[in-house]
């Protein structure tokens, strides 16, 4: 058992809020992309939409939301993280595992 | 009886509080949910211990965890109360 199974995550992210529909699409596509590249599938994007940040990011006071259910060996996560902090776009990341009894209920 | 009409300061022991997520059956809590995680804080935004809450230790600590997950994405403020 050298081979790690694939892990349910979630990410939720903040887009900057001044960009177009059409780039956000884009910035979208891009960590899915990633994410597939990286031996994942994702399950789900879920645009949560232009949201009030409850304080300031960057001096930013607002942001558009994104969350992504996908799953991906546990090896994987780190380029993942890497690759939305290292986006221009992309001013907040957090991934999260889901736990078995959650992901029923969502 | 007697229990009701302890107060505060006279010593004796007092009914424990039931932990408000399992009277509402809620079993999953999710750092997504602000409108039921902010419950659980104060005006100033701070997490309110388990005496005040009346959670049992393990929704406490879930509790505490999803606020900590929700103020690193900016959907609860570290300090202050919400605009």
């Amino acid at each position: 058992m050298t081979e790690k199974k694939p892990v349910s995550y979630e990410t939720m992210f903040i887009i900057r809020p001044n960009l177009d529909e059409d780039a956000v699409d884009r910035s979208i596509n891009a960590v899915e992309e990633f994410i597939k590249a990286q031996g994942g599938s994702v399950d789900s994007v879920d645009k949560k939409g232009r949201k009030r940040l409850a304080y300031e990011v960057n001096k930013m006071r607002d942001g558009y939301y994104v969350v992504i259910s996908f799953k991906a060996k546990p090896d994987s996560i780190t380029a993942i993280k890497r690759m939305m902090t290292l986006s221009e776009d992309i001013i907040r990341s957090l991934i999260v595992v889901v736990e078995a009894s959650t992901a029923q209920k969502a | 009886m007697a229990a009701n009409r302890r107060s505060k300061g006279d010593g004796l022991p007092r009914k424990k509080k039931l932990d408000p997520l399992v009277a509402a059956r809620i079993e999953s809590i999710d750092y997504k949910d602000v409108h039921l995680l902010r419950k659980f804080v104060s005006e100033s935004g701070k997490i309110l211990p388990a005496r005040i809450t009346g959670c049992n230790r393990s929704n406490q600590k879930a509790i505490a965890k999803a606020i900590k997950r929700a103020r690193e994405i900016g959907l609860m403020p570290f300090s202050g109360s919400f605009s």
